[in-house]
């Protein structure tokens, strides 16, 4: 057990790591680290299909401007917990939500952290040309927020399985179907976030040709994607270049 | 300054590799300035070697700057550019205060257009294409996840930090000028818009279970709204949601309305 929560930690720590140090190229995400707790627990397939499902949930969660959900403790936990003590998706679903909503507390602790330790040591070692310091300190911030991460999952997998078995056991036949069908409405929210970057009227049209291609011609997730990149081509090469007034 | 210093591959590769740290230090109060004063530092040292410029040229990037991390690279480019201008410029025309007002002003226009290009498209594109078939069990969904990012990620950060180098500057201001950087941003839409459409019937699923016993037949709901449109209660809810969402309802609102709608609808008999 505590082998199995260290395990997770380090896939915690790799999240945030990808965020601060690996260029944020939007895979510290659960499709990505849910694979990788089933792999280190032994069981990757249920941890690919975690990993899916909570990502077309949070599809929608990104880091621009408040972060409502922290995916990366999120995903971890839930998919550590559900393949340690054998849970259903749904279920997994269900312990995902609320530690996701729970850690945003840690990202803002640790952006306290550096507005007040990291980011003034800076201005000391730039009067210094203390290039070292710089060094190290350009690092700083996401190595707490990764150390802080790891503690924070090693805890909660590690004393959650018990807890985390005897209340699931707990629940009413009712509420626990009444979750499954609300992990698939769920994604709903991931789709309207999404609406709110890309939504404009005047390109409704695509949207609606979108959504019918699965629905009636049965085009997969790929093969929407390519009639997408056609559209895109198509409207890229018609439309004239409106030059700007100056 | 009588000797030319010119950067070479040794320092401009160090910068492009620490620009993979963007947000190794973020705060509130510099956002990725730290990240970015740390990568500077090899270019910096190379063309200020006396300790006065060089401190002068630490506090000048001891700013506050964000953008979209893939576009770092080019803007770091484009600084180094400046700072070797700045650092052979016998003239004494060139305002070293210009160095910081192009960062400050490309890393809001950088940011509008990268959200919406690596955010609200390539990772949208990911996970429309990748997810449902990961939630499935097929580790494809994974492996087309991360190409369908990570490809266009590095390639931008590739080349945007030789183009922001060579002259990236101008090059920007003439794709906005002619119009091209708006039709890039709108095709990309037209391309998000689509994949959008075509999540909602892969991944929103409203199993409706009721059923009323008529006389001699039976009346299955979800028959009859099949025959109306199949996904109709997706799509709807999907609109509803944005709807909620346009009109500031909070995400976490939402999330638990939810949750108790589906154990609502369970209780009721309808899921």
């Amino acid at each position: 057990m505590v082998l199995q929560a260290f395990l997770v930690s380090l896939v915690a720590a790799y999240g945030r790591l990808e965020q601060g140090w690996m260029g944020q190229q939007m895979i510290a995400r659960p499709i990505w680290l849910c694979p990788l707790v089933g792999l280190l627990l032994g069981d990757l397939q249920q941890g690919i299909i975690i990993g899916g499902s909570l990502e077309m949930i949070w599809a929608g969660v990104v880091q621009v401007g408040a972060v409502p959900t922290e995916v990366v403790t999120g995903s971890t936990v839930a998919c550590g917990l559900a393949i340690i003590n054998n849970l259903s998706v749904a279920e997994a679903i269900t312990i995902a939500i609320p530690v996701g909503l729970l850690a945003t507390l840690i990202g803002t602790i640790n952006n306290t952290i550096t507005v007040t330790v990291w980011s003034p040591m800076t201005n000391s070692a730039v009067e210094r040309g203390d290039t070292k310091a710089i060094w190290w300190l350009g690092l700083a911030g996401c190595a707490t927020q990764a150390i802080m991460y790891a503690v924070a999952v090693f805890l909660a997998v590690s004393a959650g399985s018990a807890a985390v078995q005897a209340i699931i056991d707990n629940i009413p036949q009712i509420i626990r179907d009444g979750l499954s069908n609300a992990s698939g409405i769920l994604p709903a929210i991931g789709i309207a976030i999404l609406m709110q970057f890309s939504f404009d009227k005047k390109f409704v049209g695509f949207f609606v040709i979108g959504f019918l291609l699965p629905t009636f011609v049965g085009f997969g997730s790929v093969a929407t994607a390519l009639a997408g990149v056609a559209a895109a081509l198509i409207y890229f090469f018609l439309k004239p270049n409106e030059v700007e007034d100056d | 300054m009588a000797e030319h210093v010119s950067l070479s591959k040794k320092e401009l590769n160090s910068v492009f590799w620490r620009s993979y740290q963007a947000l190794g230090c973020y705060s509130y109060d510099k956002q990725q300035g730290i990240a970015y004063l740390r990568a500077m530092i090899p270019v910096l040292e190379k063309l200020h070697p006396e300790r006065d410029d060089f401190i002068e040229s630490l506090r000048r990037h001891n700013t506050m700057f964000n953008t979209t991390c893939a576009f770092v690279p080019f803007c770091l480019g484009i600084s180094c550019a400046m700072e070797e201008e700045y650092a052979n410029d016998e003239s004494g025309q060139f305002d070293p205060e210009s160095i910081g007002a192009v960062k400050i002003a490309l890393m809001g226009p950088l940011a509008g257009i990268g959200d919406s290009f690596f955010w609200g498209t390539f990772r949208l594109i990911a996970c429309g294409v990748g997810a449902p078939l990961a939630a499935e069990g097929n580790i494809l969904g994974v492996i087309l996840y991360l190409l369908l990012n990570l490809v266009p990620s590095t390639l931008t950060r590739w080349f945007g930090f030789k183009l922001g180098y060579n002259g990236g500057r101008q090059f920007l201001a003439k794709i906005q000028a002619d119009g091209t950087l708006a039709k890039l941003t709108e095709s990309a839409k037209v391309l998000a818009m689509m994949v959008i459409g075509g999540m909602i019937p892969q991944i929103v699923s409203f199993p409706v279970s009721f059923t009323l016993e008529l006389g001699g037949g039976t009346f299955v709901l979800a028959d009859v709204l099949d025959s109306i449109m199949p996904n109709l209660l997706p799509l709807l809810l999907s609109l509803f949601v944005y709807r909620l969402i346009m009109k500031g309802t909070k995400v976490n609102t939402i999330i638990f309305g939810l949750l108790g709608l589906g154990i609502l609808l369970t209780f009721l008999g309808i899921m």
